[in-house]
């Protein structure tokens, strides 16, 4: 007999006891397909709530792992198992009691676990389930039957569920809130069929139901339902014909699709015809197989636009990694930068002619992909500007280009960057003009002075015809240019004494040269950056010596 | 191949791909277990491991894994990991299925590829 079920939410101790199940039975013991059931209903409950899947996982293998050892090695039978999982802050806590024969040494136990936990080819040890346990938990605690009050195995282990910005987790509410229901379409021409599966999915999922095939496609546009349920064999428009359509509309082709039919024969004409159906489901449909296949589906579809995306993120941070040539005639050129988790997106271009080098800094504004998608798309752009333009346009003349460019074009026009663009020449001269960039600072080697160059240009894009200034400075020996976007700038300080924060700072290590700056700089940008949430934003730091004699 | 099945096995010259569905875990691992006995054929040199349709595994499906890894080992040849992401992936990481004891790939075909 299984019992489960009691959803409840201390106020004072902050815990919300959300899950309980219990296994009583008089003569028969634990199964695996008790423990299956168990299991499922454990992970279907938690799926309604907001918990990152990463921990949802790891309750699962945990119960796994302890549930297949109480059904593998059943010295004693086993006629009491209850599991219970709270939520006390941001902590999920797994509760596993038992009457079975209790772990000897468990401690002793576990720690070996762990430590052996590692594949190789010639050890015939399996066992890593432990391992697995101590690994994914913590907090582990066990009490076997011989030390505990009421005689019962207790298995005690959490999950630390990280909260966005430490936001505190407000009194009056459970900690963790139940997700929105994820909305299913259902197209059936019967309608008792349709009732049915409504009143099966209802609990766990937003159902809209329809008659008409037609209809359906009508709303998926606006409804963009998570997962569609059809029958196979309609009057008008029958399934085969609704899921090709559906393939035609935006996000059609990539939701999940099952097809119900009361003829088991269509089953391989389905999957020969390869229409994307994803599951196949025979009259009568019993309740648990339709949740199972539901529940799936879904965890499924999001696993695959998870590892898509991550693929395109990594892809895009990796083609935007800033880079410069280390050296350029008389000059040492040296660049660290940061990546922000978030997104953010700073990047780097250049290009070297006959007689100079031209660096463009920039910094698209914003956080998360669409940043790093408007980096990649501007950086591609300035690529294009540099290999027709670099030679014969100066520092000012690329910004405007770029400004025009950004003007022009509707879907770059509510996009914000700063940019700053510099020519080095082989004989010292540097020529910077700024779109909206922090001010570059100048090291000049014979005063030992440590100074803003004052360059201001508008954002670019904000005007039809934007002009910007250009600078030019005369670097002597030793003389170097640092150049920052405003991620590293504003870990310094929100204020506008950031900028002297960071002047005090090259001051205090004037002596040093370019390599040794940029890391002991960037060890202070690290320091103040050490929480990795802390890193808002991309952050470019680039130091230029001007060294005659190299 | 019936939509139940956690397993099918296919074998060729030069490979056999097991492919394997759901959930695997201690009950799944025994009922494969005879299945690959009989079916995988032991003169095929490498194996590929087609996990696209798994979502989960435990500490069960590594020992078999591990197995299938020795026999792959036995005849000189590899044993391949197609499609593993999300949870088994962390799972097949966390005890140390690196790169020196498997390859890992995306698809078949890259598999496939792999082995010419």
């Amino acid at each position: 007999m299984i019992k489960s079920n009691t959803e409840n939410y201390n106020k004072d101790k902050k815990t919300h006891s959300f899950f309980q199940e219990k296994f009583e039975h008089s003569q028969e013991s634990l199964s695996f397909s008790d423990t299956q059931k168990i299991r499922s209903k454990v992970i279907e409950f938690l799926d309604q709530y907001s918990i990152p899947k990463e921990i949802i996982d790891n309750i699962n293998l945990s119960i796994t792992e302890i549930l297949s050892n109480l059904v593998k090695h059943p010295t004693k039978s086993l006629s009491f198992l209850k599991i219970s999982i709270r939520n006390i802050q941001n902590k999920i806590e797994l509760d596993i009691t038992d009457n079975s024969t209790p772990f000897e040494d468990f401690d002793i136990e576990i720690t070996k676990a762990l430590k052996a936990l590692k594949i190789t080819v010639d050890e015939t040890k399996g066992g890593y389930g432990l391992g697995l346990i101590a690994r994914i938990n913590q907090d582990i605690k066990y009490t076997s039957s011989n030390d505990s009050d009421d005689n019962l195995n207790h298995f005690t282990s959490s999950q630390t569920i990280d909260i966005p910005d430490n936001k505190e987790i407000e009194d009056h509410t459970p900690p963790l809130a139940p997700k929105n229901k994820q909305l299913l379409f259902i197209i059936d021409d019967d309608a008792t069929a349709r009732k049915l599966y409504t009143k099966i999915l209802k609990d766990k999922y937003k159902v809209m139901s329809f008659e008409h095939a037609e209809d359906a496609l009508k709303a998926f546009p606006d409804q963009k339902p998570k997962l569609i349920i059809s029958d196979l064999i309609m009057p008008d428009m029958d399934g085969i014909n609704l899921r090709k359509k559906l393939s035609e509309l935006e996000g059609g082709d990539t939701t999940p699709f099952i097809f119900i039919s009361a003829d088991s024969d269509k089953e391989d004409s389905i999957y020969i015809d390869d229409l994307g159906v994803d599951d196949f489901l025979c009259k009568p449909v019993r309740a648990e197989k339709l949740l199972h296949v539901v529940f799936r589906l879904l965890k499924r579809s999001l696993q695959i636009q998870e590892s898509l995306q991550k693929k395109f993120d990594d892809d895009i941070t990796q083609l935007l990694e800033p880079a410069v040539p280390k050296s350029y005639k008389n000059y040492n050129i040296k660049l660290a930068y940061a990546v922000a988790e978030a997104g953010g997106g700073d990047f780097v271009s250049y290009k070297e002619t006959d007689n100079k080098l031209t660096i463009v800094l920039a910094d698209v504004m914003g956080h998360g992909k669409k940043a790093k998608f408007f980096s990649y798309m501007y950086a591609g752009y300035l690529n294009s500007i540099f290999n027709v333009n670099a030679k014969d346009h100066n520092a000012a003349e690329i910004l405007q280009e770029l400004s025009q460019y950004i003007n022009n074009d509707r879907l770059l026009e509510d996009v914000i960057l700063t940019c700053q663009c510099t020519q080095l020449f082989p004989d010292g001269k540097v020529d910077i003009a700024s779109a909206g960039h922090p001010y570059p600072i100048i090291i000049k080697n014979k005063t030992n002075t440590v100074e803003p160059v004052h360059i201001k240009g508008a954002l670019p894009g904000l005007t039809d015809n934007n002009i910007y200034n250009l600078i030019s400075l005369h670097l002597e020996q030793g003389d170097k240019l640092i150049f920052m976007t405003d991620g590293f700038l504003e870990t310094f300080s929100k204020t506008e004494n950031a900028l002297q924060d960071v002047i005090d700072l090259i001051n205090e290590n004037i002596q040093l040269h370019t390599p040794e700056l940029l890391s002991t700089i960037w060890e202070v940008y690290e320091e103040k950056t050490k929480d990795p949430s802390a890193i808002k934003d991309d952050a470019t730091l680039i130091i230029m010596e001007y060294n005659n004699q190299l | 191949m019936k939509i139940d099945d956690p397993i099918q096995i296919k074998n060729s010259d030069t490979h056999s791909v097991i492919k394997l569905k759901g959930f695997i875990d201690a009950s799944t691992i025994q009922k494969i277990r005879p299945i690959v006995d009989k079916k995988l054929d032991e003169n095929s040199k490498n194996i590929i491991v087609d996990l696209l349709d798994v979502g989960f595994i435990d500490s069960h499906c590594i020992g078999f894994f591990v197995s299938l890894l020795k026999k792959a080992h036995a005849r000189e040849g590899l044993l391949t990991i197609v499609g593993a992401t999300g949870q088994p992936e962390a799972v097949m990481q966390m005890v140390g299925f690196n790169n020196d004891l498997v390859s890992y790939c995306d698809n078949m075909t890259e598999a496939k590829a792999l082995l010419k």
